[in-house]
Parts: C-alpha cells; structure tokens; sequence
C-alpha cells in the first residue's frame, strides 16, 4: 500500500517502520553471510535509518516499548561502529604514509598496523554478534512494536493518530532543521570542532528523516536531499580528520614524528573548512528550510 | 469473496469533551472484542485486507482486530464506512478491491444490519450488536442472490445459523 501525505498516521507508522526494518533485516542477512565490509557498512547505515524513523515516530507508540527497541538497536550500532571505524583508519593512514613517503612510513604502517590487529579482533565480536542479533528476537521485538501505535489510552497531549501523515510530518522535520540552525552560527568558527561533529550529527538525522518521508517532498527532494548529503560527508570528512588527529597525538610518537603529521591533518582539515564555509554560502541551510516548508 | 463485517465495540457516549469522531473504545467494549476476535481466529479468520471507517471507534476495533489475528497487512481508510454507509458504499468498495480473497469491513450501525439484512435477503432489521462479526461468503457480480452466512461472532460465542444469528 502507498503511503500518502493524507493517509492516517496511525496507517502510515505500520507501512513506513515495516519499510526500514525490512530494509535493516534484509542487510543484517546478507551482512551474516559475507562479512564483506561493504555490506557491514550498508548495514549499519541502515540500522542508523531505522533508528531515525524508530525517533521519529516515536510519539505515536508506548514510550516503555520504544525505549526497549531503542536500546537493542543502539547496540547493533555500536557493534558494527568500531569495525568501520578501523577501516577508515587503516585507509586514511595507508594513504598517508604513501602519500608522506619513506620519512614517515614506519611510524604511519605501525598506526595502520594496530589497527589491522584490532579490526580482526571486532570481526570476531562482530561475528559472534551479528549472529545473536541474527536470531528471531529482536526482529519480534520490532514488529510486535511497530504494529501497536499508540491509539489506545491517549493523554490529552498525546498525538493524534488519526491525523494525516503530512501534519506530523510537517513538524517533524522543522523539529530537525531547527537543531541544525541552532549550532550554525557556532559551527561557523574554525575552531569549534565540537559544534561542528554536533552540527554532522544533526544534519544526518535531518537527511535520514527527509529519506524516510521523500515522498511527501515532491519534484525538488533530490535537489535538497543532494545538499543534505554534501554538507553530511564534507563534515564527516571533517570529523574523520579530528579522530585521526586524536590517534596520532596518543600514538606515542616522538615530537619529531607527530608535529609534521599532525601539520599535514590539520592543513587538510582546513582546506575542508574552507570547502564547508563555501557551502553555507552557495547552499544555505536557511533556503533549504525554505524550501523544505515550501514543500510540506 | 469471504466478507467479514463487523461492528466497532462499545463505545463512550458523545459529549462536551468528546466528539463523535473521537468516541472511543470502553474498557469493557476492548476486553469483549478481544474475545469475539479470538472467536474469529479460531474459526480460521485471515484477512487480505481490512477496511475500517475513519471513526476512531472503527479504527481501534480495527486495530484490535489485526493484534489477536497476528495480522500485518495493510489496513484502509474508506470514508464510505462511516455513518450513513449504504450499497452504493459496498458496490464501490467491492470494486475497488475484487481481488481480495478475504475482506474485513469495520462499520457502524445502522449500516450495518441493514447491509447483512440485504445480503442474506432477510427483510426486517438484524440486531448487529456492537463488538460482533458476522462473515459471510459472496459473488460481488451476483449480489445479493449469490450470498451465504458462515457464522457471527460475538465474544466466545460463534452462531452459524442465520435464523439464530436474527434472534440474538
């Protein structure tokens, strides 16, 4: 059944949960099989959407099960975080030792090669936990949760399920553009690191609630999510870069060693920077909220 | 076609903080029901599809429904099943979904009576008592000479002759 901007939120939180964690259950088998870092990756990326959609429609369910669902999906989370966190390092510091040549080699593939130690050790806790969420229990959990909205029982503040979706919608994804336009003017700043890893964090909650509810934005929803997702990996670029400066300062590198890598990652986080100012300007987040109210 | 027709469960009345739309369920309306739609899914009740009125008694009938039936298929709002629900209602929704092989109606009275009534080619009014499912068995090309009754539901009882069925 296709889910409408007119059709009753209670009718539409069934149809658009079951979409996501078909989605997540789908990539969690296949992730089961392989173990293939892509599909890892695709996995958690999907385990992030159905939390985003789990977030957003919580206020249409028992907040008791929601917490329940909540926390098991955190773990799947989390437990396939450190094995793509590994890979990206190993990436990053492969490339930068070919890219410093042989001054820097040795201290940049010990780095990677801790890395490739740890990566193996998560492979196998990933494994033996991938398997126990590959069993029946949290897919139960969820359907039996998705599919008791909350139309019993209603406070007086409670939301009204009978409602049309693009109603809930509508504030749903101001709720969203509002965190991200309340760290922009920090995020602005060079130096606020911190705001900035916040302001990635609410922009890839922003993309993910705007996926899951892209059919009520009509013809320009690939213009605007394009830019969703431009500003998502110029700062998770961004993000990538701090960690790794985080790395190399605890690496145990002697002053020699560590102050050229960390020049080198800082200059590359500052091009980024430069990239990202750029961005406010050509693709302001004040129009695409515009535009996203223009839509809805 | 199986068609299931059922009435909401019983409801709180209509007054100054409630409006009809938003009557909903009673504690005791929510517990009968739960009965008659174990009745239901013993005697082998597996919808296609579920159709309920917008009315939020309708709705949680509805909803009650497809918990104990396990069911997770799609439900469908039709505005032609709120009050006032007539033939011309049940041909269009007839229609609109032939391929259904079992399809659940969620309705309110007197609608109801009178479309069983019609149906099973009774004159005079069925009782259809809230929080009761009657199914019945149909050729939607050759109505109402085509229609049998399976049975009505109400809470643990199951009735499968119509003449008991009138007189409940």
């Amino acid at each position: 059944m296709r889910v409408e901007g007119t059709t009753p939120l209670w009718i539409a939180v069934r149809i658009l949960l079951a979409e996501r964690g078909e989605d997540f259950f789908r990539r969690r088998d296949k992730a089961l099989k392989t173990f293939d870092p892509e599909d890892i990756h695709d996995l958690r990326v999907s385990s992030r959407r159905l939390r985003e959609g789990v977030a957003l429609f919580a206020p249409c369910y028992s907040a008791g099960n929601i917490a329940r669902l909540v926390r098991q999906m955190k773990q799947v989370t989390r437990l396939l975080g450190e094995i793509r966190n590994a890979d990206e390092a190993i990436l990053f510091f492969d490339a930068l030792a070919e890219e410093l040549g042989a001054g820097y080699s040795a201290e940049l593939e010990s780095i990677s090669a801790s890395f490739k130690k740890g990566r193996k050790k998560e492979l196998k806790r990933l494994r033996s936990g991938l398997k126990e969420i590959g069993e029946d229990a949290l897919s139960d959990l969820f359907r039996r949760v998705i599919h008791s909205p909350l139309l019993f029982d209603r406070q007086e503040d409670d939301v009204d399920l009978l409602t049309p979706l693009a109603q809930f919608a509508g504030e749903a994804m101001k709720e969203r553009l509002a965190a991200v336009l309340r760290l922009l003017p920090a995020a602005r700043q060079a130096n606020e690191i911190e705001t900035q890893h916040l302001l990635r964090i609410a922009v890839k909650h922003f993309r993910y609630r705007m996926e899951i509810l892209h059919f009520l934005f009509g013809a320009h929803y690939e213009q605007l999510h394009e830019a969703l997702k431009a500003y998502q990996d110029l700062l998770g670029k961004m993000h990538d870069l701090d960690v790794f400066a985080g790395i190399v300062q605890k690496a145990g590198l002697t002053y020699l060693t560590q102050k050229p890598l960390l020049d080198t990652i800082t200059a590359k986080r500052g091009e980024l920077f430069v990239d990202f100012s750029a961005m406010l300007e050509t693709a302001p987040f004040e129009k695409i909220g515009d535009r996203m109210r223009y839509m809805l | 076609m199986k068609l299931i027709v059922v009435r909401h469960a019983a409801a709180v009345e209509r007054s100054s903080d409630v409006s009809e739309e938003t009557r909903y369920l009673t504690p005791e309306g929510r517990v009968f029901f739960r009965k008659t739609a174990r009745t239901m899914l013993k005697n082998g009740v597996e919808p296609g599809l579920i159709l309920t009125s917008p009315l939020l008694r309708a709705v949680q009938t509805a909803d009650i429904l497809a918990e104990a039936l396990a069911y997770s298929g799609p439900f469908v709002v039709r505005k032609e099943l709120q009050p006032g629900f007539d033939m011309k209602g049940l041909g269009k929704l007839l229609d609109d979904y032939r391929s259904v092989d079992e399809l659940v109606l969620v309705g309110h009275e007197p609608d109801l009576s009178t479309l069983v009534a019609y149906l099973t080619s009774r004159p005079g009014v069925f009782n259809f008592k809230k929080g009761a499912a009657v199914k019945l068995k149909i050729d939607p090309s050759n109505l109402p000479a085509s229609t049998a009754f399976k049975w009505l539901a109400y809470g643990k009882k199951l009735v499968d002759s119509l003449d008991e069925a009138m007189a409940l």
